[in-house]
């Protein structure tokens, strides 16, 4: 009894406390009526355009905002022609040299000492933490290269201390003095002539840093900083960057050449090849970086456009000569000649590729153009093998690589079809791979049997083919990774590197080429497209052979016809 | 001796069952799905890892673009739609099956044997599975597959590893709550061995459940393995898997809504029936647990 | 009391162990190693790695050489309030719907209710975000396709959660910024809700059934109360007991759920964090990931424990 009337007590008083409380309908009405608020047609768009923003859907995050200290493509991509200038540059889309920081420069005869004239009136970017006092002057060209050349450097150890392409390129060995010749003159000099020299220059490791901004970071005690909050001279300043997501540039209104560039330049990181042609399609970005094959076959069929250009790159299949069986040059020959590489072009490049013959593509001016391609036969292959003892088969394994490049879009795939090639001709192939960085770790300590990689040109200059790929010196630590190394071969690229008289460097190379054909320590597959998928309202961009991405003279428009396509157009 | 009334409740079940609307339309789709998953082979109209390179992204047969050589339209390397999915059907049933009729052997083992095990290591046994079963699924198939690397085969075992607790829980629930029953009682008084009372008395009566857990682990088995298809975990392509045949069309969504949707609604199909046919025979069974 | 203390914390211990052993094995995969071990013996190793965890050592990362730690909680929010607003959609429409359809049992609504609701459960989740950027962002242009907001906006990360740091710009930008980060979470969102949606739905519909029907509830209904008020204030202060104890199954659901969902919406949280380091092979970062997440469902699992026995007296007392 007692506890009946609690009860009610309880309920009446809980009753009066909960009057008026909503009904579950009304809940769930209000529950959607706040989706609906949010669903306004997307504004996307037409914000973008108004704050003059060009979207970049890039396919990973750099690994430093300093070129010095890396080598990979997606670094440099965020930095070279963004933040930084080097002394000398490309023209536009070509591998002509042209005047950047340096805007003349003079070589001695006996191709040792080169003269460089700087520009006066070339401003540092400023940021939260630095206020550059003066333009750039001839002690921060001196600051950028001793500080990877000189051991005793005081910022040569910050941030690791490994100057990969410094030291790939023997630069050390090659520069023998810089020298402050004036205020704005710097003078360098070299240990023997070097003809691709000036070429080396414009590669995006010798980027012009700020030494002014060295001494304040020393002062703040973050030396470090200077690699991670980069301050350059070049088209674009940084902002902010979070990992794996975003980086954000503003541009320099200070920018000492007048070239048109958007106010705001956004990198949308985006590895995952699939989602980055979704969102370039769904209209989220203005220019997607390295599309695959298949989206470039779709975005052509759905009237989308892309920017091609041959790319100064070869990938191919080395076989590590240090290693049976791969010491025979016959069994080199045979297995070059048992891949069916038109099967490779079509499948993993879908055809945005020509076949490589040499191991520099065609646009380069060192060319042989006399040299035929291997034929594809399996019963030639067979019998070389038989010639040269291997008649009983014989097992290799075949590293592919992990990742994709323009030049090599899926190593796996490759890896496989040439296994099936292969097991015709009684090869037995096993796949291996591992993550990219032990990858190359491993590979350049020669672990492998035969690798699949590739080579994307740094400068314009066909040595930079020759060198870290065959020479001796780099065979031993290098790129070498068929760790080939041939007198002769090695004897003529030499030569042609120091020559001066291009038409007497060409002869050298054309040798050189023939040697390589013979002796086969690789095999050339591809040279692949440099693409990049922009839309439609995406001025004046210019892929580079060379590949790095370059916003100058990039501009937005509207385009003319105004149909509203959901998310794509605008 | 008191026999299990086994017999009299499958009538019972069989006729609860086929009143539930649900649970038939469920049953009629799944054979349906299964017919085509045995004779996909012989009625498939191509080959399903066939590349037509002129015919990419050619779209269903309902759309004005679409022909009747390629009835549920191509892929982005010129694949029958139609044909991947048959073999596909194939492909996912026969993985199920396979997973969980294997985790299902092994969880039964092991969970008969802790019922009559000692209470200390049962009870740490339990405790065990229970934390395993907490654990979220796919992020243990993940890192089982990030030890053993991705690839069907591995992806089968993660898939396993993850199933096998539930079948641990739900046999050693049942066991002991079927051995303090009296008919248990009375058997064992009547002197019979415990391997003897396993077989004979308590076996056909956990029966029910066990079959109501095998149903629900098929549907989560297909989710977990078209999962991590989806993810590039599990089935690789080319392999006609439906789950690594959505992956395949997240770049061209836009383009050909078909790849995507096709592949989806195959998965989705099939998971509903086995839900619907999974709540029909619980329904049936277990009259107790009344929705 | 102390027993089921005792109970809890030895479940704590063993979990934890067992989670450690995994990321232990994890993190001996990788090729570049996670840690310098002094010892060469594999036991031995183990309790190091223990001691590098518990000094806050969770490795570097091979791919980008930041700290493991430092990652993953820079990542965290950004899911964190993917969760927090599916959670929010998942009980608040879950349990309207469970209770609409309770009252009207075995109506056109209840019925439509109760399909719909085992349709969300057997709904893999890829295949549901997927259509639905199908239809609202590629079709109707509604949402966007990917990312937390538009670029457009300049948002500096001060706390890492979006709809935080655009209010905290509303000085540059107004609510707009606010709006449109919101905009970008609402697909990502109610993806992620739909499967708890669904089992929140069924089971309260289950548990308010069960509580309309008994005794005292009768007897307030012949006082003459009304139905909605004795469903506020009785059925669902009972029924919410299961429903907080499948809240434990909730989370591992979501979990499972964030990883797929950041995949499709390319959402850049730990979910997209970990299956990019699972595509790299950077073993440090996933064992990282595997343990934090664990972690934090073990610390729910018992956060929910702690909370049912301190409603529920009766699970006091050992069983």
């Amino acid at each position: 009894m007692i506890k009946k009337s609690n009860e009610n007590n309880d309920l009446m008083i809980h009753s009066s406390l909960y009057r008026g409380t909503p009904s579950p309908t009304k809940l769930l009405l209000s529950l959607v009526a706040l989706i609906c608020c949010s669903c306004t047609p997307s504004q996307n768009k037409e914000d973008s355009k108004e704050k003059d923003l060009l979207v970049y859907c890039s396919e990973g995050s750099p690994d430093s905002f300093n070129p010095q200290l890396v080598t990979s493509g997606t670094s440099y991509d965020a930095t070279a022609n963004i933040i930084y200038n080097q002394l000398v540059t490309y023209k536009p889309g070509t591998t002509e040299i042209a005047p950047s920081i340096a805007k003349s420069w003079s070589i001695s005869n006996d191709g040792l000492r080169y003269t460089f004239n700087l520009r006066k009136d070339i401003p540092f970017h400023g940021s939260q933490i630095f206020t550059p006092r003066r333009n750039l002057n001839a002690d921060d060209v001196l600051f950028s290269f001793n500080r990877q050349r000189l051991e005793n450097h005081p910022y040569h150890g910050i941030s690791g201390g490994r100057y990969p392409y410094f030291k790939a390129q023997s630069m050390e060995r090659l520069i023998k003095d810089i020298r402050k010749t004036g205020e704005h003159q710097v003078e360098f000099v070299l240990t023997r002539p070097e003809s691709p020299f000036l070429s080396i220059l414009a590669t995006p490791f010798a980027s012009i840093l700020s030494a002014e901004y060295a001494q304040q970071l020393n002062r703040l005690r973050h030396p470090e900083w200077i690699d991670n909050k980069p301050i350059g001279t070049g088209p674009f300043r940084f902002e902010r960057y979070e990992p794996d997501a975003y980086i954000r540039y503003k541009r320099f209104d200070d920018y000492f050449s007048d070239v048109k560039r958007v106010k705001n330049l956004v990198f949308a990181i985006t590895p995952d090849a699939a989602m980055r042609f979704a969102r370039f399609s769904a209209g989220e970005c203005d220019v997607m970086s390295y599309p695959l094959p298949v989206h470039l076959r779709v975005a052509q069929k759905n009237d989308l456009q892309s920017v091609q250009t041959p790319g100064l790159n070869v990938a191919y299949w080395a076989f590590n000569t240090e290693k049976p069986p791969f010491h025979d040059a016959k069994v080199r020959q045979a297995l070059t000649m048992a891949v069916d590489r038109e099967a490779i072009l079509q499948t993993v490049y879908d055809r945005q590729a020509t076949m490589a013959i040499n191991p520099i593509p065609p646009s380069s001016w060192a060319y042989n153009k006399n040299i035929t391609k291997v034929t594809y036969s399996k019963r030639k292959a067979l019998e070389l093998l038989k010639e040269a003892g291997y008649e009983n088969g014989f097992s290799i394994d075949i590293w592919a690589m992990p990742i994709q490049r323009a030049y090599n879009p899926n190593a796996r795939k490759m890896a496989e079809m040439i296994q099936q090639d292969l097991a015709d001709i009684n090869v037995d192939v096993r796949i291996i791979t591992y993550e990219w960085g032990t990858f190359l770790s491993r590979v350049s300590q020669g672990l492998h049997h035969s690798v699949l990689l590739g080579w994307n040109a740094d400068n314009a200059d066909p040595n930079n083919f020759f060198s870290p790929l065959l020479s001796c010196s780099s065979s031993v630590s290098g790129n070498n990774y068929a760790k080939w190394c041939n007198n002769q071969f090695d004897d003529l690229i030499l030569k042609a590197r120091t020559s001066s008289e291009q038409s007497e460097r060409t002869q050298y190379y054309l040798k050189a080429q023939e040697i390589f054909k013979q002796e086969a320590p690789w095999l050339t597959i591809a040279h692949a497209n440099n693409s990049v998928l922009v839309q439609p309202e995406v001025n004046g961009l210019i892929v580079s052979p060379i590949g790095n991405i370059n916003f100058e003279g990039v501009t937005l428009q509207k385009p003319i016809n105004d149909s509203a396509t959901p998310g794509a157009s605008n | 001796m008191i026999k299990p009334m086994v017999s009299a409740n499958q009538k019972a079940a069989w006729v609860i069952f086929r009143h539930n609307k649900g649970a038939m339309i469920g049953l009629i789709v799944l054979s349906f799905i299964l017919l085509m998953a045995l004779i996909g082979p012989w009625i498939a109209p191509h080959d399903p890892a066939h590349q037509f390179n002129t015919s990419i992204l050619v779209p269903p047969i309902w759309n004005d673009a679409g022909n009747f050589q390629y009835f549920f339209g191509t892929d982005d390397l010129g694949r029958d739609m139609l044909s991947r999915l048959l073999y596909g059907a194939r492909l996912s049933l026969q993985l199920t099956f396979m997973v969980v009729l294997i985790a299902a052997l092994i969880g039964i083992v092991i969970g008969a044997a802790a019922a009559f095990i000692n209470p200390t290591l049962r009870s740490l046994l339990m405790r065990i599975m229970d934390l395993l079963l907490s654990f979220p699924s796919l992020l243990l198939a993940i890192a089982i597959v990030a030890i053993i690397g991705p690839g069907l085969p591995n992806a089968i075992y993660a898939v396993v590893i993850v199933l096998v607790p539930q079948f641990v829980r739900i046999t050693q629930s049942s066991i002991s709550e079927e051995l303090n029953k009296d008919y248990v009682m009375a058997a064992r008084l009547d002197g019979a061995k415990k391997l003897r009372l396993l077989t004979h008395h308590v076996w056909p009566n956990i029966i029910p459940a066990l079959i109501v857990q095998l149903t629900f682990s098929f549907s989560t088995a297909l989710l977990d393995i078209a999962a991590l298809g989806f993810l590039g975990l599990g089935a690789q392509p080319p392999m006609a898997e439906w789950g690594t045949m959505l992956s395949e069309s997240r770049a061209f969504i836009q383009f050909a809504p078909w790849t995507m949707t096709l592949p989806g609604l195959a998965i989705f199909l099939t998971v509903l029936s086995i839900n619907l046919v999974g709540d029909g025979v619980r329904d049936a069974l277990d009259p107790r647990l009344n929705r | 009391m102390l027993s089921t203390l005792i109970k809890q914390l030895s479940t704590l211990i063993i979990s934890l162990l067992g989670l450690t052993v995994l990321t232990f094995i994890l993190s001996l995969q990788s090729d570049t190693p996670v840690h310098h071990f002094q010892s060469d013996n594999v036991v031995i190793q183990y309790f190091e790695y223990l001691q590098f965890l518990f000094n806050g050592d969770w490795g570097t990362s091979s791919i980008h050489k930041r700290s493991v730690l430092k990652d993953f909680l820079q990542h965290f929010p950004a899911t964190v309030e993917l969760i927090v607003l599916a959670m929010l959609l998942a009980v608040t429409a879950g349990l309207a719907l469970g209770i609409l359809s309770s009252t009207r049992r075995g109506g056109w609504l209840d019925n439509t209710l109760m399909t719909s609701s085992l349709v969300g459960y057997s709904m893999p989740i890829f295949w549901w975000g997927m259509l639905l950027v199908l239809l609202f962002s590629l079709t109707l242009g509604w949402t966007p396709v990917a990312g937390r907001i538009n670029f457009a906006y300049d948002i500096e990360p001060y706390t890492r959660f979006m709809l935080i740091d655009t209010l905290l710009h509303h000085n540059q930008y107004g609510f707009s910024a606010f709006l449109n980060a919101l905009h970008h979470l609402i697909l990502p969102a109610v993806t992620l809700s739909t499967i708890p949606m669904a089992i929140v739905a069924r089971m309260t519909r289950s548990s308010l059934l069960a509580v309309l029907k008994s005794e005292y509830v009768r007897t307030a209904r012949s006082k003459g109360i009304s139905k909605q008020r004795i469903i506020w204030v009785h059925a669902l202060r009972n029924a919410l007991q299961p429903i907080l104890t499948i809240s434990g199954v909730q989370i591992s659901i979501i979990m499972s759920g964030v990883i797929i969902t950041e995949y499709i919406f390319a959402w850049p949280g730990i979910g997209k964090w970990l299956l990019e380091a699972v595509s790299r092979r950077d073993f440090a970062s996933i064992q990282g990931g595997v343990l934090a997440l664990s972690i934090i469902v073990i610390a729910f699992n018992l956060a929910l424990d702690f909370i049912s026995i301190y409603l529920n007296p009766r699970l006091r007392r050992p069983s």
